[in-house]
C-alpha cells in the first residue's frame, strides 16, 4: 500500500436506509443505472424510526465521516408514522453533536421514496460533497470525549463478533 | 356484470365509499358508507317511471354533458344493480327559508316543463293558499335564492302567482287531487278516518292550514269563525287591490271540499265547553284582530277609524264613500299602507301617512311605500301624535311633533321630541294603524289558559297552551301580526302536534333534514357552462298604470305571462338537484322511493383487499393549442365513444354540433401523454383505441380519416395486424406533433397543423371533426385512497406495486392487491390479466387460511424493562401494552418497524434480526473499522 501515491480524502459515509422507500429507491437507482459516489455504505433498517441516536453516534465512534439517514416522505411511512419520530429525533442529535464538538452537518436526514432513484443519487452526491469539504472526522472510538458510551462497549465490539465484520 | 351482480357469494356495494380501513392481512376492518339512493335497490325494477315524472333536468355526466338526465336516474342502461338513484345535494335555500317548507325548486321545475297542474299540486302539498303567497308574501325564498349571488334571485313569488292564476283559470279541468295522494303523510287525500274530532277556532291561514292537515291525516275537523267570511286576515286584512277575493274563496272552497267543516258566524266563548262536547283537541287560531289607538284627546271621536275596521268592511264588500275627504293614516306598517291605498281607492281627496319611524326604517315594505307615494299618498315620517283636533264636532286634523326615534325598548318607543316642531296635519278622517293585538275576551275567565302580556297565549314547544288538549297557533300565539307564511307554518306545526296528541303519542320528532345547499359562485358558473340554466336577467312583475287605480279595486300587480314564466323558471339553478317535489312518489308502483333515506354505515371484516379504482381521462382543455372547449367540433375520444354508442345521446350517430355527419375526421394521438408539460408516460391504450375509432369512422360514418401520431405502439397480440388492416382500409397516417388546431377561413372546418413530419408528407389537414385520443391520469382522489389503504404511489401518481417484475399485483401492504388502471395505464387484455393475477393472489391467501407473520418483531427483555411506556407511546400500531410496570409486545400486531427499540432508554426492547448488536456489526463491517481489522489480524 505504501507504494501507492497519497490519495485525496475519500469520506466514509454510513447510510441508514429504510427498507420500504429509501432502500427501494437506492435499488431503483441501481436498476436504472444511475451513478452515485461509492462512498456510501448502506445499512438496511426496517424504518428510519429504528435509527436510535446511539447508533448514529456509534457510527462516528467507529470511523464514519458522515451519517445519512433516509426515510419515506412524511405521510408515506410504511409504518404510518415511524418517520415522524425520526424527524423529531435527528435535530436533537445534531444539537448534541455540535455540543460535543462534532460538526452537525456530518449528519443528514432526508426523504427518498421508492420511486425516487434520481433523488437518491442526488442526495448521496450532495452529502458526499458536504462531508468531503468538512474533511475527515477526527472523532474515533476510545477518544475520551464520549464516556457515555463506555458502558455500551460490550455491544458490537468487532473482535468478539467476527461475523459482523463480513 | 349481470352475473357478478347475481352471484350469491358476491356482495355488490354500489354507490358506496370506503371511509376507514384498519387491521392487517386476514383481518381488515373496512368501514363503508353506503350512500342513500333514496330508492330501495331491492324494490326497484328499473322501470323508469320516476325519471319520467321527475322535473329536474341536469347535464348527464355519463354522456360527458352531451345529453341531460333527471334527478332520478340510472347510471347507465346496463347498470348493475338495475336500480334508479335520486341525486340530492341537500335542501334548496328557497325551501329552507320558507316557514311552510315550500318546495319552490320543485314547482319551478314543473313550470319549466309546462306541467302547471302538477306544479299547482306541488305547491298545495305545503301551502293551501298559493294565490295569497303568490301576491303578498315577503318571499324569504327569494332573499335566500342562490341566483342572487350572481345576478338577481328568481322571481319565485311571481311564478307561484302564475301557477295559482293558471290553476284558477283551469279550475274545471284540474285533475283529481286524489291522484296525488300519498297515504300516511299530510299529503294523503281521503285517508282512513281515525274517529278523532278536532275543533279549530278561527278560519284564518293558521286555522285553515291546520284543519286541512288534520283532515288529510284522517281526523274530523270543525272550524269556527265569528265573521261572515272565511280566510281571516287574508280576507278582511288584505285589500282587494292586492288580493282578489274570488281566488281566495276558491282555495277555501277546496279546503272545505277535502272534508273540513266550516261554521261561520259562530263565535266561541267557551273553549272548555268544546272539549266537553267531545272534541279531542281544540286549536285557538283567532289571530290579532284588535287594532289599537293612542290614548290622546279626542281619539274616540267617531271620525277616528280603526284600520282593521276599514279593511274588514272593504273585505266584506262594503265600499264606504270617502270622496272629498282628507284622510290621515297614523302608522307606518303594511296595514297602514294598505289602509292608505284603500282610502285612495274609496275616493279620498287627500291621503297622508304619519308614523314614528324615520323614512327608510318604516316597518312596511319599502317597495310598497314607494308605490303608495306614487299613487298619491303623502308621507310624514318621524313624528308622534299629541291630539286629534275637533272643532264643531268635526275632526280638523292631528297635532304632531317631530321626533328622534330610536326604536322600541321593552315594547315602548324610545324617542325625544324636537322642540318647536309642533304642527297640524289637516284631516277630516283619522285612521289608526299603529298595530294590532289579539282579543282574549273569549278565553276562560279563570286564567286556565294563560296569556303573556303584552304578547300572546302561552304555549310550549308543542304548541299546547296551559290547558291540556288546547293548542294555539298563528298571530294569537305571537300576539302581533306576522306574515301569512308564518301563520301557515305554525298551522302545519300545530297540526303535527295535535295529530300526535290525539293519537296518544309523545315527543315530537321533526323529520330529519339534509343540509342546506350553499352553491359557490364557481359552481354556479359551472352550471351556466353546462347549460343547465339560462343567463337571462330576472323578469319583474308589471303593474297597471297609476291613473287606473283610483276609485276602483282593480288588482294592481299583473301576473307573469306564460312566456315570462317559462323564461323565469329557466333561471332556477336547481340547487338541491332533487327538489323533493314528490312526483316520483306517486308515480312509483312499487313503493320503492324513500325520500327520508339516510346514508348507511357498513362495517366489513375481510381478509384481503383488491383495489381496482381505475383512472380518469386527461382533460384536453389543458392543452390550449388544441382548442378543445372552444372549437365545438373538437371532441375527446370518450365523447366519440358516447356518440357512436347505440344507447348514447345521438342513438349511435356521429354528428357535428350542427347535426351534419362529418365528411372528414382527424384523430390525434398522445393528447396529454408522452409530453413533458403534462404526463411523461405513455398511456398505452390510445394508439389501439385510435385505430378502432378510425375503423368505426371508416365503416359506419364513411368519413375520410386522418391519424396524426407520434409513434405507433401496437405492442400486443394481433395489434400490428389491426394496424395494417386499418392502413389498408385507406386511413391516412401522418407522423407529427400537432401544434395548432384552428378554424379554417370561411367554412366552419378545422385546420390541424403539425411539425416534424416525414419528408414529403403534408404538414396539415382540413377536416370537419377532430377526435383527441386523451391519455390516462390517476384519479383525482388517488392520494386519499392511497392513504386510506396504506398503499404507496409511483412517481406518475398511480398506485405502486411491490415489485415491477416479481410482485406486480401486490402492494407494500400485505394482503392488499391492485388491478387495472389504478396501477398504471393499460388496455383491457392487460387489465383482465392483472385482475386475474390479483384475484389469484388474494385466493391463495384465502386458501392457505394462514399467513406467515413478519419474522422481525420486537421483544421486550423483562429484566431490563422499567415499564416507562416510551415504547408504547412510540408504537404506530398500539402493539405494545404496559401492565404491572412491564411492557409486552403483541406479536400479531407488531409489524417490526423498530421505532420502539430506538425509543427505549434502557435498551430493553430489541427488534429480532435488527437488534443493536446486529446493526452495529453490520456498521462495523461496512465501515471496515481499522482497529477491528487490526485486532483481528493480531488474533490471527
Amino acid at each position: 500500500m505504501t507504494d501507492h501515491p497519497p490519495r485525496a480524502f475519500e469520506p466514509r459515509i454510513l447510510g441508514f436506509l429504510c427498507n420500504w422507500c429509501s432502500y427501494t429507491g437506492a435499488d431503483l437507482a441501481g436498476t436504472a443505472r444511475l451513478r452515485y459516489p461509492p462512498n456510501l455504505r448502506a445499512v438496511r433498517v426496517p424504518c428510519s424510526g429504528r435509527v436510535a441516536p446511539e447508533l448514529i453516534l456509534r457510527a462516528f465512534d467507529h470511523g464514519a465521516d458522515g451519517v445519512l439517514v433516509l426515510g419515506c416522505h412524511i405521510g408515506e411511512c410504511h409504518y404510518d408514522n415511524g418517520n415522524h419520530r425520526t424527524a423529531k429525533r435527528l435535530p436533537v442529535v445534531r444539537a448534541l453533536m455540535s455540543f460535543a464538538g462534532l460538526e452537525p452537518d456530518r449528519l443528514r436526514l432526508d426523504w427518498v421514496s421508492a420511486s425516487e432513484g434520481e433523488r437518491f443519487a442526488r442526495i448521496v452526491e450532495e452529502f458526499t460533497e458536504t462531508v468531503r469539504r468538512l474533511g475527515p472526522c477526527t472523532w474515533r472510538a476510545g477518544s475520551p470525549v464520549v464516556p457515555a458510551f463506555a458502558s455500551w462497549s460490550s455491544v458490537g465490539a468487532a473482535p468478539e463478533r467476527p461475523g459482523g465484520g463480513g | 356484470m349481470v352475473s357478478v351482480g347475481r352471484h350469491p357469494n358476491i356482495h355488490l356495494l354500489a354507490y358506496s365509499e370506503v371511509e376507514a380501513v384498519s387491521g392487517y392481512v386476514g383481518n381488515f376492518q373496512v368501514r363503508v358508507r353506503r350512500k342513500a339512493r333514496f330508492i330501495d335497490e331491492k324494490q326497484c325494477t328499473g322501470c323508469g317511471k320516476c325519471a319520467e315524472v321527475c322535473p329536474i333536468e341536469i347535464s348527464n355526466p355519463f354522456d360527458l354533458g352531451l345529453s341531460t338526465r333527471k334527478a332520478a336516474y340510472r347510471h347507465t342502461a346496463q347498470s348493475v344493480p338495475n336500480a334508479y338513484t335520486i341525486e340530492k345535494r341537500g335542501v334548496a335555500p328557497c325551501r329552507d327559508a320558507c316557514p311552510t317548507d315550500q318546495r319552490a325548486q320543485g314547482y319551478i321545475a314543473l313550470v319549466r316543463q309546462e306541467r302547471y297542474a302538477d306544479a299547482y299540486w306541488a305547491i298545495r302539498r305545503e301551502h293551501p293558499f298559493p294565490s295569497v303567497c303568490g301576491r303578498v308574501c315577503n318571499h324569504r325564498c327569494e332573499d335566500a335564492c342562490s341566483r342572487g349571488k350572481v345576478d338577481e334571485p328568481v322571481n319565485i313569488m311571481g311564478l307561484k302567482r302564475f301557477v295559482s292564476d293558471w290553476a284558477y283559470a283551469h279550475r274545471d279541468e284540474l285533475p283529481d287531487l286524489r291522484d296525488k295522494s300519498i297515504v300516511g303523510t299530510p299529503f294523503a287525500h281521503n285517508p282512513p278516518p281515525t274517529g278523532k274530532k278536532v275543533a279549530v277556532i278561527g278560519a284564518g291561514p293558521a286555522g285553515l292550514t291546520a284543519a286541512l292537515d288534520l283532515v288529510r291525516l284522517g281526523h274530523n275537523v270543525t272550524v269556527f269563525d265569528s265573521l261572515t267570511v272565511a280566510g281571516g286576515m287574508m280576507r278582511v286584512g288584505i285589500p282587494p287591490h292586492r288580493l282578489p277575493t274570488d281566488l281566495l274563496d276558491w282555495e277555501i272552497r277546496q279546503i272545505v271540499d277535502e272534508g273540513v267543516e266550516l261554521r261561520l258566524k259562530t263565535r266561541i266563548d267557551d273553549v272548555t265547553g268544546l272539549l266537553e262536547q267531545g272534541y279531542n283537541a281544540v286549536l285557538i287560531a283567532t289571530g290579532a284582530h284588535s287594532a289599537k289607538k293612542l290614548p290622546i284627546s279626542d281619539a274616540n271621536h267617531p271620525d277616528n277609524w280603526l284600520s282593521l275596521d276599514l279593511l274588514r268592511r272593504v273585505g266584506s264588500g262594503e265600499r264606504p264613500d270617502l270622496s272629498g275627504k282628507r284622510v290621515v293614516v297614523l302608522g307606518g306598517g303594511n296595514v297602514a299602507l294598505d289602509s292608505a291605498r284603500t282610502t285612495l281607492r274609496l275616493g279620498a281627496k287627500e291621503v297622508s301617512m304619519a308614523c314614528l319611524e324615520p323614512r327608510g326604517e318604516m316597518p312596511g315594505f319599502t317597495w310598497e311605500v314607494g308605490v303608495a307615494e306614487r299613487e298619491g299618498v303623502r308621507l310624514y315620517p318621524g313624528r308622534t301624535f299629541k291630539e286629534v283636533i275637533v272643532r264643531n264636532n268635526k275632526v280638523r286634523g292631528v297635532r304632531c311633533v317631530e321626533v328622534d326615534f330610536r326604536g322600541f325598548k321593552r315594547g315602548r318607543p324610545d324617542l325625544t321630541e324636537k322642540p318647536g316642531t309642533e304642527h297640524i296635519l289637516p284631516a277630516d278622517l283619522v285612521i289608526w294603524a299603529i298595530g294590532q293585538g289579539p282579543d282574549f275576551s273569549f278565553l276562560p275567565p279563570d286564567g286556565s289558559i294563560n296569556t303573556l302580556y303584552p304578547v300572546g297565549i302561552q304555549a310550549d314547544s308543542e304548541m299546547m297552551t296551559t290547558m291540556k288538549g288546547v293548542f294555539c297557533a298563528g298571530d294569537v300565539r305571537r300576539g302581533q301580526t306576522f306574515f301569512v307564511v308564518d301563520a301557515i307554518g305554525e298551522g302545519h306545526h300545530a297540526a303535527r302536534c295535535i295529530d300526535r296528541y290525539v293519537r296518544g303519542e309523545k315527543g315530537l320528532k321533526e323529520p330529519q333534514r339534509s343540509p342546506v345547499v350553499d352553491l359557490t359562485p364557481q359552481e354556479i358558473e359551472a352550471k351556466f357552462a353546462r347549460e343547465e340554466t339560462s343567463r337571462r336577467k330576472r323578469v319583474s312583475i308589471s303593474s297597471i298604470p297609476l291613473e287606473k287605480r283610483r276609485g276602483n279595486f282593480l288588482e294592481v300587480d299583473l301576473a307573469l305571462t306564460e312566456e315570462e314564466a317559462q323564461e323565469e323558471a329557466e333561471r332556477c339553478l336547481r340547487c338541491g338537484v332533487c327538489s323533493e317535489c314528490l312526483e316520483c312518489l306517486t308515480a312509483c308502483d312499487r313503493g320503492a322511493i324513500h325520500h327520508e333515506m339516510a346514508d348507511e354505515i357498513v362495517d366489513l371484516t375481510v381478509g384481503t383487499i383488491v383495489l381496482a379504482t381505475g383512472f380518469q381521462d386527461f382533460d384536453p382543455q389543458r392543452v390550449a393549442a388544441l382548442g378543445y372547449g372552444e372549437l365545438e367540433n373538437v371532441i375527446s375520444a370518450m365523447e366519440f365513444e358516447r356518440l357512436i354508442n347505440a344507447s348514447g345521446p345521438t342513438g349511435g350517430k356521429v354528428l357535428l354540433r350542427d347535426g351534419r355527419p362529418p365528411k372528414s375526421v382527424a384523430v390525434l394521438h398522445c393528447v396529454g401523454s408522452r409530453d413533458a408539460n403534462y404526463h411523461d408516460y405513455c398511456s398505452r391504450a390510445c394508439c389501439m383505441y385510435s385505430l378502432k375509432i378510425s375503423q368505426l369512422l371508416h365503416d359506419y360514418v364513411g368519413a375520410e380519416v386522418h391519424e396524426i401520431y407520434r409513434d405507433m405502439r401496437c405492442f400486443g397480440k394481433g395489434y400490428e395486424e389491426f394496424y395494417n388492416r386499418t392502413a389498408q382500409m385507406g386511413v391516412r397516417f401522418y407522423h407529427g406533433r400537432v401544434e395548432k388546431i384552428e378554424r379554417a377561413d370561411g367554412d366552419g372546418r378545422l385546420v390541424v397543423r403539425w411539425g416534424e413530419g416525414f419528408h414529403g408528407d403534408p404538414d396539415h389537414v382540413v377536416v370537419d371533426m377532430v377526435v383527441l385520443a386523451t391519455g390516462f391520469e390517476p384519479r383525482a382522489d388517488t392520494g386519499k385512497v392511497a392513504a386510506l389503504f396504506g398503499v404507496s404511489r409511483s412517481r406518475d401518481g398511480f398506485f405502486l406495486e411491490r415489485h415491477p417484475k416479481l410482485a406486480p399485483v401486490e402492494t407494500a401492504s400485505e394482503g392488499i392487491y391492485i388491478a387495472g388502471t389504478c396501477q398504471g395505464p393499460k388496455d383491457i387484455p392487460d387489465t383482465v390479466a392483472q385482475a386475474g393475477g390479483a384475484a389469484a393472489g388474494a385466493l391463495s391467501l384465502i386458501d392457505q387460511g394462514t399467513i406467515a407473520l413478519e419474522p422481525s418483531i420486537a421483544v421486550v427483555s423483562s429484566a431490563r424493562c422499567a415499564g416507562c411506556g416510551q415504547c408504547a407511546a412510540a408504537c404506530p400500531y398500539s402493539a405494545i401494552t404496559v401492565a404491572e410496570r412491564r411492557a409486552e409486545v403483541n406479536g400479531y400486531l407488531c409489524k417490526g418497524c423498530g421505532t420502539c427499540a430506538a425509543a427505549c432508554p434502557n435498551k430493553a426492547v430489541t427488534l429480532i434480526h435488527f437488534d443493536d448488536t446486529q446493526i452495529v456489526a453490520e456498521m462495523l463491517g461496512v465501515l471496515r473499522l481499522p482497529e477491528g481489522l487490526a485486532s483481528r489480524e493480531v488474533a490471527r
